[in-house]
């Protein structure tokens, strides 16, 4: 059974191409533009992984963060944060909380899928959806 | 009453008179203090008025000092804002370009022809090209403002500059270059911010790949007794003397630029000199024109008391 990700990030096309990407790799794939439908979101659809980004203008990254964490159901999903300003205090202080890892805009769609393989525990030399082997 | 001699009227006389002089010497010195006073009194209240103009303009430069402050405030949390959201606002459509290209040469939306993979591979090279230069300017940006904070600890500058060199090895032989390694010591150490750092030796590396035709780089670190001294030095075509004011400038070209293997964002080196700068270590150029290059910087060494005094 395929794994489930989650995917939350208020740009409409940045999260139509991580799907896609995703999808490509055979994962499948759950949506969400805001903080509020994301939470419902991973109660409804159960992930297996978060990635989710930081800045969003309606609930943002951050405080769905801690949202999920707050709660037994939810504080063991890994989450990937995902943004275009790349502080190191943000970086390190969000991995404090307990943050899976990071992923910077733009991203290198190899890094990601390393990151998304690493997060689910996942071998990460896969052979992609063309066959071909990355990693 | 007794009738007084003579003598003793004269005597009474002469006191009188004494007493009489004394007495216009008292005034005449009561005179002079009265006048002395008003004298003092009216310099008090020349000071006292000028005390009261100086206290207003005391006031004034408060006022128009607190102003400013209050403008600084203002714009370096615009400067602030500023990074972040022209962080944001050119990253995010860069991630959706660079992805949705490297979607349809991954294939994902079904095959491509050669040629068709030519025209996107030249788009995704000069938008990665682009992406690189964004964040060069905000690097810039960051540490103009003075937001580009640096994480100092104990770092080997020998084990840093292997690591790198490592990492650029590939390349160099790919095309057809040596990749030298020059060691003054098993270790070096420098109080400095480990990812900075990297990044100056990544800078001028990919610089000294850029402009050498043939022959060799080579990574110098040497572990002197006040400061670790780096070199990256290369066979390459060298700068004029007329350029060589220029090579730390922003968005400068100069030389031969003919057959360069990559197009740099022009910040490169100017990123190098401001890390360096801001460790408080030098930099500079030297070189001979179709002889080659060399790139020195120094770094602060790592002692105890470096540390008490940061």
């Amino acid at each position: 059974m395929p794994k489930k990700i989650l995917v939350v990030d208020d740009d409409f096309n940045i999260l139509k191409l991580i799907a896609i990407r995703l999808k490509a790799n055979n994962y499948d794939v759950v949506t969400a533009s805001d903080g509020l439908y994301a939470i419902k979101k991973v109660y409804e659809d159960k992930p297996d992984l978060i990635i989710l980004d930081i800045e969003m203008p309606v609930g943002g990254g951050m405080g769905v963060f801690k949202n999920l964490k707050m709660n037994t159901e939810t504080m063991l999903i890994p989450v990937i944060f995902i943004t275009a300003y790349p502080s190191e205090e943000m970086q390190s202080k969000v991995l404090e909380m307990g943050a899976e890892d990071f992923i910077t805009k733009p991203f290198n769609a190899d890094e990601l899928m390393a990151k998304v393989r690493k997060a689910l525990g996942e071998n990460i030399e896969k052979k992609d959806a063309n066959g071909g082997q990355s990693g | 009453m007794e009738d007084k001699t003579k003598e003793e009227l004269i005597e009474e006389m002469r006191v009188l008179k004494t007493r009489i002089a004394d007495i216009q010497d008292l005034e005449c010195k009561y005179k002079s203090a009265e006048i002395e006073l008003k004298k003092a009194k009216e310099e008090l209240e020349v000071e006292t008025w000028g005390l009261a103009k100086t206290n207003e303009a005391i006031k004034f430069i408060y006022k128009e000092l607190d102003k400013k402050n209050k403008e600084l405030q203002t714009l370096d949390k615009l400067k602030t804002n500023f990074i972040s959201t022209a962080s944001h606002e050119l990253r995010t459509p860069l991630t959706t370009i660079i992805e949705s290209i490297s979607q349809v040469l991954d294939e994902i939306h079904g095959k491509i022809t050669a040629e068709q993979r030519e025209f996107l591979s030249i788009c995704l090279e000069d938008v990665d090209r682009l992406s690189r230069l964004v964040n060069d300017l905000l690097d810039i940006s960051k540490i103009e403002a003075g937001r580009f904070k640096l994480t100092k600890q104990q770092v080997d500058i020998v084990s840093l500059a292997k690591m790198v060199s490592v990492l650029f090895h590939p390349k160099a032989k790919s095309i057809g270059l040596e990749l030298r390694e020059n060691f003054c010591s098993q270790t070096a150490m420098a109080y400095v911010d480990k990812d900075s750092v990297i990044r100056v030796f990544t800078n001028l590396i990919s610089n000294a790949l850029k402009f050498t035709d043939k022959g060799y780089i080579e990574i110098l670190v040497m572990d002197k007794p006040t400061c670790v001294e780096c070199c990256i030095s290369d066979t390459g075509r060298g700068i004029s003397e007329e350029d060589m004011p220029r090579v730390f400038g922003e968005f400068e070209e100069f030389g031969n630029r003919e057959g360069v293997r990559e197009k740099g964002t022009g910040l490169g080196l100017s990123i190098c000199k401001r890390i360096i700068e801001l460790h408080q270590g030098e930099i500079w150029a030297e070189s001979t024109l179709n002889k080659g290059t060399k790139f020195i910087f120094t770094l602060p060494k790592y002692t105890e008391n470096k540390i008490q005094e940061e």
